[in-house]
Formats: structure tokens, C-alpha cells, sequence
């Protein structure tokens, strides 16, 4: 705990000084919306399925709405759904696996520019995460299923800035889950055991010592055509250490996606 | 700068905070040899239960792998090793080959011949529903007796279909469920038929699972409860008869241990050949997969079905090979004659 109390402090503090407010939200809080595609490679090992790491490809696609808050503080809040899939192949290429990943996130952030044309973010939300893990050759374990709610802490920054008089703005975004709540079955338990209803102790407290996820992206936004097109790369990790069942989900993955400004102009009294 | 004093190695902290290492075995033949004999000492559920010295096991064959030692080798040497484990759940799967350990049914009479039942007691005439082959026989006594085949627990055995099986037999006195060469399945279907024999939950066997690498790493045992008979349907209360053979294994195993602890019912045949531990599989890195029981099972009494369970007392039949060939069945006629009784 003290380990996760100082990592926050820092982390507010390395934000804290060299923030300044950035100017009030725009009056006409615009909806910026991003949907994103990814594609690149995936690494996925779970020990309750096969000691044995599995890589290939993986697939994403990913929408996020953000929208900042009424009223004069620069907050905004950031809906975030995301589902990908990966298949993979043991380095012998004998045994084929599965990943499904899904993921739901809610952040509330705060806006600072500490210089012209650059704003950094930080804040925190709600992560929901699930997936699974499908071995098909595996008998009566061939599925690791994975779900978790957890706290998480993000942070961003974009700077704006012109090339050859064209405008750009370079973004990095990281998304940080900190304490949370997860699922794992014990050591050998099989799921017909918990069928059965042995679930005691199949929620486990989460942090980063024992449930560690990452999303990283950093990318460039150009203006094209009155929407802005995201070029990017993604950096996802999901790792979990639970009963001595050792799972790791990384993936790399280069991304495009497209991202609009929608205003509110219904009339109002 | 201050800031980033701290931050650095805090950051450097975190991004390493959940890395647990785990063990990789190069892909070679000691190297293959190695993951194998670390799974079964990890996760294998009967070491103690079998009294297997592994770790002696282990070095006596890995003397025999040399720097030439060809996969078709590694394969013989890992079969022989795994044959230690006498047990019909452990199997090792390559491209080539695939080994069973068969002597929980190859060192005892067979006391089964479908084509026997098929031919003079079913008459080629049957009728076939949810993965089970059901008629009504006729004892010499005179009584009907509604007979159900189950070969294999492999498929779901629907409710519908078991429904109208048993109602083909409601005006039988007795009910035979014959598990002859059932070599297992779904214990999903397991459940399924015993359903029908209870009317309140049954508490048939305990099931535990490793809680880590030790060999009595274990959990409490949980109890394997089965729910009563499904709402709208009448369970079978009137005496049944479950046949068995050596090749009963793993579901239908179990299926023998939940019927047998009935009070209407009698387990007729010979022993069945055991398979209690539900099994769990890993590959190798030559890519490989091991298969290995993983999390065992007792009946309700906490005893090890394991090595099998046997016929009711008193009701040990074996067959003859000479009288299946001339169509006689002795376990099926102890049967149709023990309800007269």
C-alpha cells in the first residue's frame, strides 16, 4: 500500500507542477468521438491452461466519447468500450489458442497546458475487463476466462504543432488500472468444480503486484477531409499472478482510426 | 529534477511489479523431457495415492536421453515413464504417435460382446434416442424389464429424449441401465441420468483439485451434489440394475459410484476399471500435449474410486467368451433373473 500511496502522489505531483488551468471548457461542449482499428501481434501464456506461451495475430476495435463537463473547470469525462481478438499458435505450431477480450472504461480527467499548444491529462475511473483464453485441444481445461473491475489512473497529453504549415497533434494516452477486483479459479480447480459451486475465493483483491494491466496509445492526428485520421501505436498488457496460475496477454498493434466533433445545436429555451 | 528522482525508479517499480516468472524449457529432448516430468510432478493428483516415487522415476529415465536421442526415442522413453502412473486418463499426444496406458482394461475379460446383446437379446430392434438405445425385455420370469444401452457418456444426453425413454417403461418392474464399454464423457451427462433416480439432492461424492505444485497440495474435498429429478417429470423409483465391465472408465466410473449408493439400486457385472481423477492437459514446447488426472474424486464415504469400484455383493458375473459367441450373455441373464428374486 505504501508503494501505490507514493506512485500517486508522484504521479499527481509530476502533473501538479507544471500544470496550469487550461481556459474554460468550450461553451458548446463538443462530443469528440474516436473509433479506432487495430491490428499486430499478440503473446498470450496461462499457465492453468499450458505452460507453454502462444504468439500471433491480434485484432482490435475500440470507440471512445469524450465530452468535457459543464459548468467552468476543465474536466471531461471519457467513455471507452473495447473488444479484440487474437489467434495464436504454440512455437511449434501444434496447438492453436483463442484470446476474446472485452473491456468497458469510464475516466473523469482534468485538462492543465502547462505551455502554448500543449495539454497534458490525469485522472481516474472504472475499468471493466473480461476475456478468455480458449485452448480447444485442452480436455477439460480448455478455457481461462478472465474478468475484473478495477480503479484506474490515466494520463495524456497532445501537442499541436505545424509541418511544412499543415497541422498536427501528436497524442499519447495510458490508461493505468490500479486496485480492483478480479476473477481466477484456484491452482487445478476445473470449472465443473465451480459449477458445482465451489466459488469461494475466486474474487481476488487486485493490484499491481498480483493483477498488472497497461494500455499505452501514442499516435498522430492528422486533418483530413473535415474529420481527423489517427495514425498510432498501441501497447496492451494484461497480467495476472493468482494461486500460482501465471497469465500474460501482451499485445502490439499499430492503429488508424478516425475521430469527429459533434455539437449539440437543438434549441433551447 | 527532484520530481524525477523519485519517479523514475518508481515508474521503473511498477512496470515490473507484476512480472512472476514462470519456467521455459528449451525445445530438445532433455529440454522436452523436463516440462513433461515437471507437469506430472506438479500437477499429477495421485503421486502419493499410487505411491509413485516420481523424482526417482524422473532420473531413471532421463539418464537415457543423449545429445541423439530422436523425438520417435523421447516419445518411448516419456511413454514408459508416464506408464508408471497406471492410469487409463494419462496420455501423450505428438504428431506420430499417441500413447494410452491400457492395461486397466486389457489384463481382465472383456465380459461384453455388442454384437451378442444386439443380435439375441435386442433382436436388431431397438430404439435410439439422446445417445442411449432403449428396449422392453422380457425376464424368463415373465416380468418386463426396460433396458437402456449406454455406450458412451461423449455426447449430452438430452432430457427430452431420457423423458420418453422412461416412460416407454412405465409399465416395467425393474430398470436395467447397461454401461458395458463405456469409456466416459460428460459428467454434465452423468448428471443427467442420476437426476432421474433421486427426488431430493443427493450428495453422490466428493471432489477435490490441487491448490498448488506440492503433491498434497490439496483443497477441502466438495461435495459433487445432484440436484433432484427435473419439475414435471416422476424419478424411477422401482429397483434398478447398473452393468458393468472393466471398461467402465472415468464418467461412466462415476456414474457406477453415484448409482451405487442408491438404496434401489444393484451394480451387476464385474469391477469397473476406475478413472476417478477428472483430467487436465499442457503442451510440451516440441508441441506435444499431456493429459493427466488432475482433480480426483471419492464417493460419499471419502473412499478413492480410482483403481474401480465394484459389482454390489453378490453380484460379480463375468461372461463367458464361448457363450457371448453362442449368444449368451451372463451378465445380462443375471440381471433379467435377479428381479424374480
Amino acid at each position: 500500500m505504501a508503494r501505490l500511496s507514493l506512485l500517486i502522489l508522484l504521479l499527481w505531483q509530476a502533473v501538479a507542477l507544471v500544470a496550469e488551468e487550461a481556459p474554460d471548457s468550450l461553451p458548446d461542449r463538443p462530443l469528440t468521438t474516436t473509433y479506432r482499428l487495430g491490428a499486430g501481434g499478440m503473446h498470450a501464456l496461462s499457465t492453468y491452461l499450458t505452460p507453454i506461451p502462444h504468439t500471433g495475430a491480434t485484432f482490435a476495435l475500440e470507440g471512445e466519447w469524450r465530452r468535457a463537463l459543464s459548468g467552468s473547470r476543465p474536466l471531461e469525462q471519457t467513455w471507452h468500450a473495447g473488444f479484440d481478438m487474437g489467434f495464436l499458435q504454440d512455437a511449434a505450431g501444434a496447438s492453436a489458442m483463442t484470446n476474446v477480450g472485452l473491456e468497458l472504461c469510464w475516466n473523469m480527467q482534468r485538462r492543465f497546458r502547462p505551455v502554448r499548444d500543449l495539454t497534458l491529462t490525469a485522472g481516474a475511473g472504472l475499468l471493466l475487463e473480461g476475456g478468455l483464453l480458449y485452448l480447444p485441444r485442452n480436455s477439460n481445461n480448455p478455457v481461462a476466462a478472465r474478468a475484473s473491475v478495477n480503479l484506474t489512473l490515466n494520463a495524456g497529453a497532445d501537442y499541436s504543432f505545424k509541418l511544412w504549415g499543415y497541422p498536427l497533434r501528436a497524442f499519447e494516452q495510458v490508461s493505468l488500472p490500479s486496485l480492483g477486483v478480479f476473477f481466477s479459479p484456484h491452482y487445478g480447480q476445473s470449472y465443473y468444480e465451480i459449477y458445482l459451486g465451489d466459488r469461494n475465493g475466486l474474487a481476488r483483491c487486485g493490484w499491481w503486484g498480483n493483477h498488472f494491466l497497461i494500455d499505452n496509445l501514442v499516435g498522430l492526428e492528422v486533418p483530413v477531409c473535415g474529420i481527423r485520421l489517427q495514425l498510432g501505436y498501441g501497447l496492451s498488457v494484461k497480467s495476472s499472478f493468482a494461486s500460482d496460475i501465471n497469465t500474460r496477454i501482451t499485445s502490439h498493434r499499430c492503429v488508424i482510426g478516425i475521430s469527429t466533433d459533434w455539437i449539440n445545436v437543438t434549441r433551447r429555451k | 529534477m527532484t520530481s524525477l528522482r523519485y519517479l523514475l525508479p518508481a515508474l521503473l517499480c511498477l512496470l515490473t511489479a507484476a512480472c512472476h516468472s514462470y519456467e521455459e524449457w528449451p525445445d530438445d529432448a532433455l529440454g522436452n523431457f523436463d516440462a513433461l516430468a515437471t507437469i506430472i510432478d506438479e500437477h499429477y493428483c495421485y503421486l502419493d495415492e499410487k505411491g509413485v516415487d516420481w523424482q526417482s522415476v524422473v532420473s531413471e529415465h532421463r539418464k537415457l536421453i543423449t545429445p541423439g536421442t530422436t523425438q520417435q526415442e523421447l516419445f518411448a522413453i516419456c511413454s514408459d515413464m508416464l506408464s508408471t502412473l497406471e492410469d487409463g486418463h494419462v496420455n501423450l499426444a505428438s504428431r506420430f504417435d499417441t500413447y494410452y496406458y491400457r492395461r486397466w482394461w486389457t489384463d481382465y475379460p472383456q465380459d461384453f460382446n455388442l454384437r451378442t446383446l444386439q443380435q439375441y437379446y435386442l433382436g436388431f430392434d431397438w430404439h435410439s434416442v439422446a445417445g442411449l438405445n432403449y428396449k422392453v425385455l422380457t425376464a424368463p420370469s415373465g416380468q418386463r424389464i426396460g433396458y437402456i444401452f449406454c455406450p458412451s457418456f461423449g455426447t449430452a444426453i438430452g432430457e427430452t429424449g431420457l423423458s420418453y425413454a422412461i416412460a416407454s417403461f412405465q409399465e416395467c418392474d425393474a430398470l436395467i441401465i447397461d454401461i458395458r464399454n463405456n469409456g466416459g464423457g460428460l459428467l454434465t451427462s452423468v448428471e443427467t441420468l442420476v437426476r432421474r433416480f433421486i427426488s431430493e439432492p443427493y450428495t453422490a461424492g466428493y471432489m477435490r483439485h490441487k491448490t498448488g505444485p506440492g503433491h498434497n497440495d490439496f483443497s477441502e474435498p466438495y461435495p459433487i451434489t445432484y440436484k433432484p429429478c427435473p419439475e414435471g417429470q416422476v424419478p424411477w423409483t422401482k429397483p434398478v440394475a447398473v452393468l458393468t465391465n472393466r471398461s467402465c472408465f472415468s464418467a461412466a466410473n462415476d456414474f457406477t459410484m453415484a448409482m451405487k449408493q442408491l438404496p434401489q439400486v444393484t451394480i451387476i457385472g464385474a469391477r469397473t476399471g476406475g478413472g476417478a481423477g477428472m483430467p487436465f492437459s499442457a503442451g510440451l514446447p516440441n508441441g506435444w500435449n499431456v493429459r493427466f488426472s488432475a482433480c480426483p474424486v471419492t464417493d460419499a464415504a471419502g473412499n478413492s474410486v480410482e483403481g474401480g469400484i465394484d459389482p454390489t455383493e453378490g453380484c460379480e458375473v463375468h461372461c463367458d467368451d464361448a457363450d457371448l459367441a453362442a449368444g449368451r450373455d451372463a451378465i445380462l441373464d443375471f440381471a433379467l433373473n435377479y428381479f424374480a428374486k
